[in-house]
């Protein structure tokens, strides 16, 4: 088998064509550099919007708590290592972004009197959830618009590495996972906007990986490969992310659902969440998941469920036929499959699969510790991924244009072109398949790393993190969509296991999706990021901040 | 099985292969098939991008449970 090979040059390398993505290289283009965008999917359907959305948060100066301050006081927390001049960089493109949007031909759900309609969400002070009208349109509109400005767009490649020259940023390679080309991108500066989270690494009710919540496909190449160039990521151990689902359904939609006024009720018809958060349903996901798991400890459930049938009919009807398809196109055929009606009776819903990530260690002007390289992908949700991709491409254009193109290390990538194609045509004598190997990855990780864990759990899965090493040279592919998930397998691989070991670090309770059993409490003295990074042996890194 | 095609409508362009982020569509015969639908998204792709309204979705059996 021949693979040929391609060579691309660009100013700006963006990679991801996600919400971050599509950001990042709207910045890039209009700052006047030339920008390529790359990605293992297709830019109209990439990432976690490929799936829709329905909300896009904005503050905007004319209400109460709806400016930057107020933003700056929500999202620069000191455990994410997120700071005030990030969120100004999120803030002040905002209303660039909006605008794009509009302009891309996106519509917006208006008020009576011409102003954005909007809901307060996630406990935050202000209404700044902008509704969005056909969500599920965002991204073939944004993707037109992307290609129409003149961004070179690369789809269907696979990154498997970045390159450097010294210690900046000279590029990335991969492969092309629809006719195998080997692909090699050479860039003056790049910005990472590979996805805050993965999923495939805990299980649903359903134990289908793919039926989740984000996007299946994304397989954690923002923190590895950032990881693997010596740049540091905060929060691993406290980024976990988990919702309610629709039941059986790996769906989002609990924010429209909670900042409309939805009512979580337990098996006993109690409405308990005031327990756990004092704004309730609308409160901090972290305590809508954590609550609802303890009132399963309790006996109090399953089954739970999401009452909205005290609404009144048109909010209803906006929620169930307007917001819901925006964020998954589908919603409304699962409705119909389980005869669902918002109207009539409660939507039932189970704690979903847990999502794990971290945020790649920035500057205010969002440069990592690789020189050129900057990051985005810093907050899961559209609004924040999109405004942060936007201000990394503006900051990425602006070095671009006083930087010269760096040299590739030609030894590293003929050292990649020699082995990435190995599982594929050159497989060992008893292959083992990527689903076997993930069902492994997920065992380890729901029974020794879940909701309840403690060191000795966590070291436990460790030992067996060493087991499924031994099968990493295993894993055999019979096409290029195989040798695809193959990758993605051990991408996923170092993911968690980065990840146990920088949850053994967290000694307490209380910030995350999960609870230690040995540290049952708050640590006052650990509200502050733990840095993960990789020494020259591969060796795992701490450093609390 | 997600996404179900109606092969009276699809005037097999393939837009809905090409734009499924999951690699899970390929062609058949007739219309294009779920070659890999244990690992469909849900996202609707598939049927944002056809433009004979040829998809319908069939939900499967553990998203009813």
């Amino acid at each position: 088998m021949e693979f040929d090979k391609k060579l691309y040059e660009t100013d700006v390398l963006v990679l991801g064509s996600g919400a971050s993505g599509c950001g990042a290289a709207i910045a890039a283009r209009r700052a006047g550099a030339d920008v390529l965008m790359v990605d293992k999917g297709r830019l109209e359907s990439s990432g976690n919007l490929g799936g829709g959305n329905d909300h896009f948060m904005a503050v905007l100066d004319v209400d109460e708590h709806d400016g930057y301050e107020d933003l700056a006081d929500y999202w620069a927390t000191p455990v994410t290592g997120m700071t005030r001049g990030v969120v100004r960089n999120m803030y002040e493109s905002m209303k660039p972004c909006i605008s794009i949007l509009e302009e891309a031909g996106l519509e917006f759900k208006h008020n009576p009197d011409g102003s954005y309609m909007r809901s307060v969400g996630f406990g935050q002070p202000g209404a700044w959830w902008i509704h969005i009208d056909h969500g599920f349109t965002v991204k073939p509109k944004l993707a037109k618009y992307i290609r129409k400005m003149g961004v070179k767009v690369v789809d269907n490649v696979q990154v498997l590495a970045l390159l450097k020259d010294d210690d900046r940023i000279a590029g990335c390679l991969g492969w092309n996972v629809k006719n195998g080309d080997f692909v090699v991108i050479r860039c003056k500066t790049a910005v990472l906007c590979f996805g805050l989270v993965s999923e495939r690494v805990s299980n649903n009710s359903t134990h289908k990986p793919f039926n989740v919540w984000y996007s299946p496909y994304v397989t954690g190449s923002q923190q590895v490969l950032a990881l693997e160039a010596g740049a540091s990521v905060n929060a691993m151990e406290t980024s976990d992310m988990c919702t309610m689902l629709p039941k059986g359904w790996g769906a989002p939609g609990m924010n429209g659902i909670n900042n409309m006024g939805g009512r979580e009720l337990n098996a006993k018809g109690e409405r308990f969440m005031g327990k756990y958060d004092p704004m309730w349903e609308n409160g901090l996901r972290v305590h809508q998941v954590m609550g609802t798991y303890n009132e399963m400890l309790e006996g109090s459930g399953p089954p739970f469920v999401m009452d909205m049938t005290h609404f009144s009919a048109e909010d209803a009807r906006h929620l169930q036929y307007d917001l819901m398809p925006g964020d998954k196109e589908t919603y409304l055929d699962y409705c119909r499959a389980r005869n669902i009606d918002f109207t009539k009776a409660p939507l039932e819903v189970e704690i979903g699969e847990r999502l794990i990530g971290g945020l790649v260690a920035c500057s205010d002007e969002q440069e990592t510790d690789v020189r050129n390289l900057y990051t985005s992908s810093l907050l899961g949700n559209f609004s924040g991924a999109m405004c942060l991709g936007y201000s990394a491409g503006r900051f990425a254009a602006a070095r671009a244009a006083e930087t010269s193109m760096p040299a590739i290390d030609q030894a590293e990538v003929d050292s990649w072109f020699s082995t990435l194609y190995d599982p594929l045509i050159r497989p060992c004598a008893r292959p083992v398949s990527y689903t076997t190997f993930e069902d492994g990855l997920r065992q380890v990780m729901d029974y020794y790393v879940g909701f309840q864990r403690t060191e000795g759990s966590m070291l436990r899965a460790l030992e067996s993190m060493k087991v499924l090493e031994e099968y990493l040279p295993r894993l055999g592919a019979s096409d290029f969509r195989e040798l695809m998930r193959v990758h993605e397998s051990r991408e996923l691989f170092k993911l968690c296991r980065v990840y146990i070991q920088a949850c053994l670090q967290r000694k307490e309770s209380g910030r995350t999706m999960y609870r230690r059993a040995d540290y049952p409490d708050l640590d006052p003295s650990l509200n502050r990021p733990l840095a993960t990074s990789l020494a020259a042996d591969g060796a795992v890194e701490f450093a609390w901040k | 099985m997600p996404p179900v095609f109606d092969e009276k409508k699809c005037v097999k362009c393939q837009k809905c292969v090409t734009n499924c982020p999951g690699y899970v569509l390929r062609m058949g015969k007739e219309t294009p098939e779920v070659a890999f639908p244990d690992e469909c998204w849900h996202c609707g792709c598939c049927r944002v991008a056809c433009t004979q309204s040829a998809i319908s979705f069939e939900f499967p059996l553990h998203t009813r449970l």
